[in-house]
């Protein structure tokens, strides 16, 4: 009886930290300095993707995604330079310049003092960097600096697929049943109590 | 305490880290939530220091 309490109150508090949303943020700063879109697999992704709720869907399971991409400035953008990564925990831990995965990085001298640009991003050759695949949700910032001003922003990635695919994963429900067994040995009586 | 307290509170701490990865890696929660990321583990090294006080395992009844 006192054993299903417990595991009663244990998976109640894992349902609230699971239900209750993340908090809303905004994407851009300074707002309007800059602006951006990505189309993946015909979905079309900005700045305003700057929720859990409402991310950039990015699936991590398959090969050959090349992800179109537009952006602009509305400041003077000479001698610019940028970059975008993803956050980890080790981000959350230690700040912005620790444990990021180099997303994209940029740099030009610009003469000509052009304010907007397009490409395509090739998810394969990120993978390739990285040398394994991750799944999902992280958050991704990126910052443009040039001569007229800077500009920074954050969207949330989820990257979809079977995260037991993935190190990471493997590791995380290991580390999650060893660790979750040695709590429920926490609360057996020692030998002569 | 009747149970293994420290077994608990190391055990509960990882336990919290390792469900924010898991939460992360299916896509539920964001590590950059601070819920998530710091309140899981200080949550779980709590219910592990509850559970080696409680202890309520593998009794016997007498």
């Amino acid at each position: 009886m006192k054993t299903s309490r417990v595991l009663l109150s244990v998976g109640a508090a894992m349902a609230i930290v699971v239900a209750v949303p993340t908090a809303a943020m905004a994407g851009i700063d300074p707002p309007g300095a800059c602006d951006g879109a990505a189309t993946i697999e015909g979905a079309v992704y900005t700045p305003a993707n700057d929720t859990t709720d409402n991310p950039v869907v990015v699936p991590a399971d398959r090969d050959g995604i090349i992800i179109p991409y537009t952006g602009m400035v509305i400041f003077e953008n000479k001698g610019h330079s940028g970059k975008i990564y993803l956050d980890t925990p080790i981000t959350q831990v230690f700040g912005e310049t620790t444990g990021r995965i180099p997303v994209a990085s940029w740099s030009h001298s610009n003469e000509g003092d052009e304010r907007a640009t397009t490409g395509t991003y090739s998810l394969d050759q990120f993978w390739e960097d990285l040398g394994f695949r991750i799944t999902g949700l992280l958050r991704m910032s990126g910052k443009h600096n040039a001569s007229g001003g800077s500009c920074s922003g954050f969207v949330f990635v989820k990257f979809t697929g079977n995260p037991l695919g993935t190190p990471i994963g493997i590791v995380a429900v290991v580390g999650g049943v060893i660790t979750g067994a040695i709590v429920i040995w926490a609360g057996v009586p020692r030998r002569g109590r | 305490m009747r149970g293994h307290p420290i077994a608990g509170a190391v055990g509960g701490f990882f336990f919290g880290v390792f469900l924010a990865l898991i939460l992360q890696q299916f896509g539920l929660r964001s590590l950059n939530d601070p819920l998530s990321f710091f309140g899981l583990p200080i949550l779980f090294l709590t219910v592990g220091l509850l559970l080696a006080w409680w202890a309520p395992f593998g009794r016997r009844s007498t």
